[in-house]
């Protein structure tokens, strides 16, 4: 009987635990309150910029590739191609509230069909880096990036916003 | 970490050899730390907060062992039935939270008139092979197959060893039981390894990586500007692809676990000489197909208990292949494709099949197995007709310019993926050792070097180019 009841406490012990595992994963482990710039600046460095040739745009850049308003965000960087046969991009998002991410992915992804469109039947490599893009979200942070580096351009990011 | 970087070949490895050898051979259970400690590390690299849910999968399966087996041992087959029942639904409950709820609540979002807010996590990598494998173990030790694991560290180090956990073979413990506690080491059995993980590193590297860019280039284009001939190169080159890029990280896994002293069972054994799909499927991702015949089929009742209940078996095996590969309709169309075939294959084709020519046998198998990887790798259902369609004329005509372009250029890779598929090169290493002795081995042992220092300099300037059944 007692080893009935300890046995039964394990699994009940067992439930618990990955539901509180669950819960701390799906709830935001973002740090919301860091200001953009700061992510940016720990995310992008100089070498990067200088590496991949990327250049930064504005608001009027963000409205034509993502179809997104500046003004319905709370704040965006963006480093776009290099060149017009060039897909290497970094876009940091920071939106108003958490609502907003589901729609500024599909945005996002929206850009990655459309340039794999553009790139279709010619460019080898680019739609390679364009199918290996990489989007990560947490809290009301969104960072995508197309290029070499994204991977390890991603990780930087998710251990930036992390709380 | 991918096992075909720089790093893993230079560092991580290297490392780990080092400190597990450093330890004397009759010290096993250090031996096993240290190799679950680089196990860990492995898996971290990539994926820090999924360690957690690996760990802890494993104490749980490693405490309902204990339960399940003292149950047993007190004559209480009911309550260790419980127990058995309370494993796999945790288990699953793991596995369908991670990867299922999300494809389930979007559908559900689909067609309900309110939307069930969810959010969707990373998949946790290797999470369908290491469940897999502790359920094995639970149900084994419930069926008395094998006997209870009290050692944490050997349950641990079963889960978690390095050169499976990611993309498998799926490891029974029945089969690595007697292993985790005592193996044979030999320099015979290490250079074998090597050799092995060698091969497999140029399957991926060579093969698998450059007919893969031929698929990549013909998948970006629109179906409806797709020749049929220019749509069968590129599945063609996929079938090739998802091959020599699969076989290839089993032959390094098998290959590394050598070099540490275990022996896992043959994950592929070309399956692309079969004759009929149901033989393709006895060569094909072998550890996963037992695995589902074990578990699965069997238990429904296989084919003792009439021929409804045989189809429905099946049915339900392959649906769940299927699904087991993702949680998108393209993979459960992919397993139900299967499970009809294996169907018609048995009640039908069978009494005629074997009387056909081998060459019209072959063509036979090689033409579903190319139109079954259409929906395997096509993104949806729509994209996967509309592929198919222009593999049969209904895209953009017959043969273009763009074909011929793809064929003549990649015919000489075609021809070294045919070859390799076969079992000729084997065999011909086989005489060719057999006949030369000490010299044959010598010849072959340069042969692996080079293929080293080539793939070595492929990865240099390649970019990252992870295994395609990392995302199973």
């Amino acid at each position: 009987m007692k080893y009935d009841k300890i046995a039964l406490g394990v699994k009940i012990a067992m439930v618990v635990l990955l539901f509180a595992y669950i819960f701390m994963l799906t709830s935001s482990s973002a740090d919301n309150k860091k200001p953009l710039e700061k992510v940016a600046d720990q995310v992008i460095s100089t070498k990067i910029k200088e590496d991949t040739g990327i250049r930064e745009e504005g608001a009027k850049e963000l409205k034509r590739y993502y179809s997104l308003n500046a003004a319905d965000i709370d704040g965006f960087v963006l480093y776009g191609p290099a060149g017009t046969m060039d897909v290497g991009e970094i876009l940091i998002i920071k939106a108003k509230d958490e609502s907003q991410m589901e729609d500024i992915r599909t945005s996002v992804q929206n850009r990655i069909d459309e340039q794999l469109k553009n790139f279709n039947g010619y460019g080898t490599n680019q739609t390679e880096l364009l199918n290996h893009a990489v989007i990560r979200t947490n809290g009301r942070f969104l960072f995508f990036a197309v290029g070499d580096q994204a991977a390890s351009l991603g990780q930087s990011f998710s251990k930036s916003v992390r709380k | 970490m991918v096992f075909s970087s720089i790093f893993f070949i230079f560092m991580f490895l290297p490392a780990a050899l080092i400190c597990y050898y450093l330890v004397p051979a009759r010290f096993i259970a250090v031996r096993n730390v240290v190799l679950l400690i680089f196990s860990i590390l492995f898996y971290a690299w990539g994926e820090p907060v999924y360690v957690i849910l690996m760990l802890f999968s494993t104490m749980c399966n490693y405490f309902l062992g204990l339960d399940i087996n003292h149950n047993i041992k007190e004559d209480r087959r009911r309550e260790a039935g419980r127990t058995l029942i309370f494993a796999i639904v945790f288990n699953l409950f793991i596995l369908g939270y991670f990867k299922y709820a999300g494809f389930l609540i979007s559908n559900l979002n689909a067609i309900l008139p309110v939307d069930i807010p969810f959010k969707e996590l990373p998949l946790p990598i290797g999470i369908s092979f290491y469940t897999f494998q502790t359920m094995s173990y639970i149900i084994d030790l419930y069926r008395g197959k094998v006997g209870v694991q009290k050692s944490y560290m050997r349950f641990a180090l079963y889960v978690t060893m390095f050169p499976q956990l990611i993309a498998g073979p799926i490891v029974r413990y029945d089969d690595v039981e007697k292993q985790l506690a005592d193996r044979q080491y030999s320099l015979t059995k290490f250079g074998n390894g090597a050799a092995r993980f060698i091969v497999g590193m140029g399957k991926k590297v060579f093969l698998a990586n450059n007919i893969g860019v031929v698929w990549t280039d013909i998948s970006a284009t629109a179906p409806e500007h797709l020749s049929a001939l220019a749509a069968w190169i590129g599945i063609i080159a996929y079938t090739f692809q998802i091959y020599f890029d699969f076989s290839g990280y089993s032959d390094m896994a098998i290959g590394l676990g050598k070099m540490f002293g275990f022996e896992f069972l043959e994950n592929f054994n070309y399956p692309y000489i079969a004759k009929s799909i149901t033989e393709f499927w006895r060569r094909w991702h072998m550890s996963l197909s037992s695995w589902f015949k074990e578990y699965v089929y069997i238990p429904l009742g296989g084919n003792r208990e009439g021929t409804a209940k045989q189809i429905r078996n099946i049915l339900v095996v392959w649906l769940l292949t299927g699904l087991w590969h993702g949680a998108q309709w393209t993979f459960i169309a992919w397993g139900v494709y299967y499970g009809l075939l294996l169907l018609l294959e048995k009640f039908v084709l069978s009494r005629w099949q074997t009387r056909w020519p081998a060459f019209l046998q072959h063509l036979y198998c090689m033409l579903f197995v190319c139109i079954g990887w259409v929906f395997f790798a096509s993104s949806s259902i729509g994209n996967a007709f509309a592929y198919l369609g222009a593999m049969f004329g209904f895209g953009g005509g017959i043969a273009d310019g763009t074909a011929v372009y793809y064929l003549t250029t990649n015919f000489l890779l075609f021809v070294i993926l045919i070859l390799a598929s076969l079992p000729i090169g084997r065999r011909l290493k086989q005489k060719f050792v057999e006949v030369k002795g000490r010299v044959g081995v010598t010849l072959a042992m340069a042969g692996y070097v080079v293929i080293l220092v080539l793939t070595v300099g492929y990865l240099v300037t390649e970019s990252y180019n992870p295994f395609l059944y990392f995302r199973f």
